[in-house]
């Protein structure tokens, strides 16, 4: 018997022949593994020895007109793959196999991770504004080299991949993705109520545990699976199973709510708010009114207001929401907030892939172009970067935020139904649909409005 | 055993710490004082004033006007940008062919030029604007925005901030109007290399670098308990 979480054991994709052999193979995740690090080490050579400008710079158009707007599409159709060839983990692996001490990871770690996470995240998007990360070479290379030494302290003293699960902003974010991505792997119920080995988690001779401390027997959620098939390798009683399934599946039946997981969400929809509004045309003209105000020109000073007040936004009208829906399904608001913040990843994945769609399509070229450089070719410098118009942009844009409207308004449906009796049902939904409609409505406006970078 | 690999370790450490301490020195541009160019345009002098050495990043520089009878040009508007020398003279060359088609005073070197009443699409770039994590645009003209200078202490003297982003050899446009006339001045610009990037690597390999010696020091210690 299969749970409401779970997709039939027939689409099993490790029952196909070439997947299942190639997943269990000593190969994989290796052989993809392996050609990224080595891509990384390029583009670390390039974003600090490169070009000085990111216009010429291969780094950077490989990190932030490539992989930056990639990883959401991703995440979407592979859940949390990346993380199990990212180079990051790879160091982790490789300094932790030589020196490591394989340490438990912190208590602290473990209670707050999410919430450094989200403080990480809100902090590196600050400083990217503040301090130009993406528009300068050797900042971009400072955010990497931050991130490699992080996973080289922790591969040297903590097990597994404690940093990866509990520290990486990118792994925060690509968790709540994975959620409503389409991938996702389990144990079979009936195998594993009978197991005592756990080898899965453990590990065995044939590969390591876990990387990421999950336990196949009892998990639920797709968050801090990275696809590595470790536990496949290791299970002595083929009970994995890798399945395909709706966007959006697991955010339906979220067993244990997390606060600080709803709240990732609305800070990645205020993130997002941020990131269109400083491309908007109509940016210049707020930021000025914002330092007649404050009476300062400090962008740090006035770039943090706005930043506060994006990410409040999101926030506040997802608690003004869960206030109402509160007084028709008589729970608190907290309950309410945790439990429908997840409802909101959808639209967020929208609203971040649409925003991202412009930069890969729009100045795809750039890799092509900025590659060539490097080779000592010089080309492009007259030529538009776009892979496509302005106008079929916006458009795959606005079909991106109607479908992430739509996946976000279904899932709180479906949140509301699977938590709430009939009676309760409607007027606990509501309120959300209402505010999807309104956070739908404020995405699609700011893809309307003119932006100074468009090519 | 344990001893000759601490050895190795530590030796290799050693090498990787200098190799990234003792990058390639820095060549500062026109030495450890500022940098100060000068042009005669229509009659006025035009003299660019770097405060430091040209370097990566917001430049503060001064533009000082005087007519040809030695006397500061106050009211003028001045404003600056900073291109690729290629790219300068590309534009120099399209601006000499449209002054061919007109009567003009322009003298000096041909890298000059001199406008009557010719509008220009300057943008002042807004202070600290950054672009986004999502945001980067590396393709983007952004030679073509120009930073209003402001009138400075002295009469004729204009001063603000210039943004260079890249190495080499770069051009300054500088753009000026006075009394309906547009003078605009191309003055080359050497910009050594920054070191930074070099310098970001030291600082990184040696933590790291300590960071690997302690944990390798730690784990010796767990195997010998």
């Amino acid at each position: 018997m299969t749970t409401l979480t779970q997709t039939p054991a027939q689409n099993n994709l490790l029952k196909n022949k070439w997947i299942g052999r190639f997943m269990r193979s000593k190969w994989y995740p290796g052989i993809i593994q392996w050609p990224t690090l080595l891509i990384f080490m390029v583009i670390m050579f390039e974003l600090l020895l490169g070009p000085t400008s990111a216009h010429d710079n291969f780094g950077t158009a490989l990190t932030w007109v490539l992989w930056w707007p990639v990883i959401p599409i991703m995440f979407l159709f592979l859940g949390r793959f990346w993380c199990a060839i990212c180079p990051f983990a790879t160091i982790n692996d490789l300094v932790q196999k030589f020196v490591g001490s394989n340490k438990p990871a912190p208590k602290f770690l473990k209670k707050y991770g999410i919430w450094i996470i989200d403080a990480l995240f809100i902090f590196i998007t600050w400083s990217d504004h503040v301090w130009g990360v993406v528009e300068n070479p050797v900042g971009s290379g400072i955010l990497m080299l931050t991130l490699t030494t992080g996973v080289v302290a922790s591969g040297a003293f903590f097990e597994r991949r404690t940093f990866c699960r509990y520290v990486c902003f990118l792994g925060g974010l690509s968790g709540n993705y994975a959620r409503a991505g389409m991938l996702q792997l389990r144990g079979t119920p009936e195998i594993c109520a009978t197991c005592t080995l756990a080898s899965c988690y453990k590990g065995t001779e044939k590969a390591d545990g876990c990387p990421l401390f999950e336990f196949p027997k009892t998990m639920t959620s797709s968050a801090n699976c990275n696809i590595c098939a470790n536990c496949a390798k290791n299970c002595p009683n083929d009970s994995i199973q890798v399945t395909v399934r709706p966007p959006s599946f697991e955010l339906w039946f979220i067993r244990k709510p997390k606060l600080e997981e709803a709240f990732l969400s609305a800070v990645i929809m205020g993130i997002v708010f941020v990131q269109n509004v400083t491309m908007l045309e109509a940016w210049p003209p707020i930021l000025r009114w914002l330092e007649n105000a404050v009476g300062t020109t400090s962008y740090a000073v006035t770039f943090s207001i706005a930043f506060l007040v994006s990410i409040i936004i999101p926030i506040s009208m997802l608690g003004l929401t869960s206030w109402v829906a509160a007084k028709f399904n008589r729970e608190s608001l907290l309950t309410n907030f945790t439990r429908f913040g997840y409802a909101l990843i959808v639209l967020d994945m929208a609203g971040h892939m649409a925003h991202n769609l412009f930069h890969l399509l729009a100045e795809g070229k750039s890799i092509w172009f900025t590659g060539l450089a490097l080779f000592g070719q010089e080309v492009g410098h007259n030529l538009s970067a776009a892979l496509m118009s302005d106008s079929t942009i916006q458009l795959l844009q606005f079909g991106l935020i109607g479908l992430g409207f739509l996946g976000s308004l279904y899932t709180a449906y479906r949140i509301a139904k699977a938590n709430y009796a009939p009676e309760k049902l409607w007027g606990t939904f509501a309120p959300y649909a209402v505010l999807m409609v309104v956070l739908g409505v404020m995405n699609v406006y700011l893809f309307v409005l003119p932006m100074a970078m468009r090519m | 055993m344990k001893r000759s690999l601490t050895t190795i370790l530590l030796l290799f450490t050693a090498i990787l710490m200098a190799a990234f301490i003792f990058p390639t020195p820095a060549l500062a541009d026109g030495g450890e004082g500022g940098l100060s160019f000068s042009q005669t345009i229509g009659g006025y002098t035009i003299t660019l004033v770097f405060e430091k050495p040209a370097s990566i990043g917001e430049n503060p520089v001064h533009v000082k006007i005087v007519d040809a009878a030695g006397m500061p040009v106050p009211g003028a508007e001045v404003e600056i940008s900073v291109e690729e020398h290629s790219e300068a003279e590309e534009s120099a060359e399209g601006e000499m062919d449209e002054m061919e088609a007109k009567p003009t005073e322009a003298e000096s070197s041909p890298s000059t030029s001199m406008h009557g009443m010719e509008e220009n699409p300057a943008a002042t770039p807004t202070p600290g604007t950054m672009s986004s994590i999502n945001s980067i645009s590396p393709v983007s003209d952004e030679h073509d925005e120009m930073a209003a200078l402001e009138p400075g202490h002295e009469e004729g003297e204009y001063e603000g901030e210039l943004a260079i982003e890249k190495d080499g050899d770069l051009a300054v446009l500088v753009h000026i109007t006075v009394q309906g006339e547009l003078l605009e001045a191309e003055f080359p610009l050497e910009v050594a290399k920054s070191n930074a990037g070099s310098i970001v690597l030291s600082v990184f390999a040696a933590i790291n670098a300590g960071i690997l010696a302690v944990a390798f020091v730690m784990k010796s210690k767990i195997g010998k308990a």
